[in-house]
């Protein structure tokens, strides 16, 4: 369809690929299935110029101009003429996005300082968002500040990252082994936000003593963070709800592992769990469980034959005629089943990366997940590192006992809300007790 | 910055209380700090709307239905305002559900109606009205409505070919329906059915890629 006119009449359209499919049934409440990515700078944010940015930018990301519609028997995405615009930042962290067949799936709005990016996961995942996120800021302070002189970074094809990469990799009988469920985990407890949105709380840290802390227990960041966080639901948890292990349902980019350079899902999961009833629930046992099932699941074959587990259904010429109707209850139900073996979640995103010269101008990244429980994506940029907490809950005991269990460490954290007690001079929870 | 002594965190912004524990802030609060602004609450959200709407019904149905136990049991005619009330509600749920696409809004409209016309006119002792006014009625107003709609917004057609499609198919049933035997007044029926056929024609004759395109969308597995 080389041809401009005719382009215009039929807009191209494409398949959800096979991890975005679960979202469109599963997205409600406050699991909207919408991620963040935020960008704090050193200077108020220029709205005209964010907006020469993203529209440059979009020239290269063409295909994320696109909305969501029902087919018969699948969603599917379809090319749009609309554009967006961007807008002060007006809907909570991880608000829906999704609102009907004209809606585009991300948004980029601005608040003083910090420029974020709000993402519908059926569009992109982490990985993807990550390096449109990148360029969208190189863009940006390379028009506000020209001086510097920075060119965008080079960048892979139009096409190689509109790729299905689920489709390239998927092998119909490359079954192999995965592991086995780890049966029922237990689940947090507490009382929803009555506005069915999320609790935000970030925290920033110093990445060097984080790390100084994870080498004093000899192992990596992402092992030492998801201890501390089995730790931190480990001390919430009542004694008798201790025969159910705690799991954690941990995302890993799929590009580390086959050659791929799509912005879209691709991306698997593995799920690490530790049993309290069983073992003594130290640190330091907790750091050598979840090390060795990291060992044990990071393998291609592994996270292959998962892969194409997943992929298999979607393949199944039965699951493929059942109407969108019906197959919509059927999935969420698979997804409600799936939720019932995890506790919480953690990403570790990693680095976020910009040309040297631009990072005199920002002071950070952060990511956000919208969850239906209790969720936190890690990432850094420079020296600092972002603990997002996303929370459908009201109680931030979890959040609390992570954090503590970080300064008792040494390690100074800085702690950011999205809480607001209206009335002023409210009384705090402990101010009776300290009277 | 503030600082929470409990939780030895510091805090960025202008909090009251610690977002960790909920104990008591020492330290200036740097409201220039803050990361997340404020934000009001929506006044109205669908889910409100279609609450209040519902509430509306029951609220309808429970006085006729009390009326009507009150006025004695001779004539349950207070059944009739609560499946009318159902109806009701749910044909604005829909029009509440697509209420930014007008073209899918008349299309499930189109579908509703007649059903739920034909549980009606079923359950109220088979006179044929439904199928004799009802579905070639509706057929003719929907499918007008949306050409209508597209030409006055100048939409292109592929935004509204999948409900123009679906109203269509839906117009050739009367001629099934005459076929039948089951059609009593033929006027409505057949009217309906020419505009549907002459749709379809003029459809596939000028626009036949947007359709197969659009088909080929819809119907992908």
């Amino acid at each position: 369809m080389s041809n401009a006119k005719r382009n215009q009449k039929n807009l191209s359209w494409s398949r959800l690929d096979n991890a975005a499919k679960i979202f469109p049934p599963t997205s409600h409440g406050s699991a909207t299935g919408v991620f963040r990515l935020s960008c704090e700078l050193t200077e108020p944010v220029a709205p005209d110029v964010l907006q020469a940015a993203l529209t440059r930018t979009l020239e290269r990301y063409p295909h994320l101009l696109m909305v969501m519609r029902r087919g018969v028997f699948w969603y599917y995405l379809e090319q749009t003429t609309t554009r967006p615009s961007v807008v002060p930042e007006h809907a909570p962290p991880c608000a829906a996005l999704y609102e009907g067949s004209r809606s585009l799936l991300f948004r980029v709005s601005y608040w003083r300082h910090k420029v974020s990016l709000d993402m519908y996961h059926v569009l992109a995942d982490g990985a993807g968002a990550i390096e449109f996120f990148e360029s969208l800021m190189t863009a940006y302070l390379s028009l506000r500040h020209p001086e510097v002189g920075v060119d965008g970074i080079t960048q892979a094809s139009v096409s190689q990252r509109w790729a299905d990469s689920f489709q390239k990799y998927y092998k119909p009988h490359g079954g192999g082994k995965t592991t086995e469920g780890l049966g029922r985990a237990y689940r947090l407890r507490g009382v929803r936000r009555a506005d069915g949105g999320l609790t935000v709380i970030e925290g920033v840290a110093d990445v060097r003593q984080v790390l100084a802390a994870a080498h004093r227990c000899g192992t990596t960041l992402t092992v030492y963070m998801t201890a501390l966080l089995l730790s931190a639901i480990h001390s919430e948890m009542y004694v008798r709800e201790q025969k159910k292990p705690v799991v954690l349902t941990v995302p890993v980019d799929l590009r580390s592992f086959f050659p791929s350079r799509t912005t879209r899902n691709f991306f698997g999961t593995i799920r690490v769990g530790y049993d309290f009833s069983r073992r003594s629930g130290e640190i330091e046992d907790i750091v050598a469980c979840v090390a060795a099932s990291f060992k044990e699941e990071l393998t291609p074959e592994r996270l292959g034959a998962r892969m194409n587990q997943l992929a298999a259904l979607e393949h199944n010429p039965v699951l493929r005629v059942i109407p969108l109707a019906l197959k919509n209850p059927v999935l969420r139900l698979s997804g409600a089943v799936s939720d019932r073996g995890e506790t919480a979640a953690l990403s570790n995103v990693g680095k976020f990366r910009l040309p040297e010269a631009l990072h005199p101008f920002v002071r950070g990244f952060g990511v956000f997940m919208s969850t239906g429980a209790t969720q936190l994506c890690t990432c850094s940029f420079g020296n600092s590192l972002h603990f997002g907490f996303t929370s459908a809950f009201e109680n931030t005991e979890v959040q609390r006992r992570f954090f503590e269990l970080l300064t008792n460490e040494g390690i100074e954290i800085e702690i950011r809300s999205n809480e607001y007690h209206e009335e002023e001079g409210a009384a705090c929870s402990d101010a009776t007790a300290a009277e | 910055m503030q600082r929470c002594y409990s939780c030895r965190v510091t805090v960025a912004g202008h909090k009251t209380c610690c977002p960790l524990c909920g104990g008591q802030l020492s330290g200036t609060p740097e409201p220039d700090t803050e990361v997340f602004p404020a934000l009001e609450k929506p006044r109205f959200t669908t889910g409100f709307v279609l609450r209040l709407l519902a509430l509306i019904a029951i609220a309808v149905s429970v006085i006729c239905v009390l009326a009507n136990i009150a006025t004695g049991w001779h004539a349950l005619w207070s059944l009739f305002v609560v499946a009318g009330a159902v109806c009701v509600w749910v044909a604005a749920a829909i029009g509440v559900a697509y209420r930014r696409d007008m073209a899918q809004n008349i299309g499930w409209q189109v579908v509703l109606i007649p059903v739920l016309s034909f549980l009606w006119d079923w359950w109220t002792g088979w006179r044929g009205w439904s199928v004799d006014f009802v579905l070639p009625c509706v057929c003719i107003v929907g499918i007008l409505a949306m050409l209508l709609i597209a030409v006055l917004c100048k939409t292109p057609l592929r935004r509204f070919a999948g409900p123009l499609i679906g109203a269509c198919f839906l117009g050739l049933v009367p001629l099934i329906l005459i076929a039948c035997g089951r059609v009593r007044v033929l006027l409505p029926s057949l009217l309906c059915a020419g505009l549907a056929i002459l749709s379809l024609a003029a459809l596939v004759l000028f626009q036949w890629q947007t359709i197969k395109a659009e088909l080929l969308r819809r119907f992908h597995l």
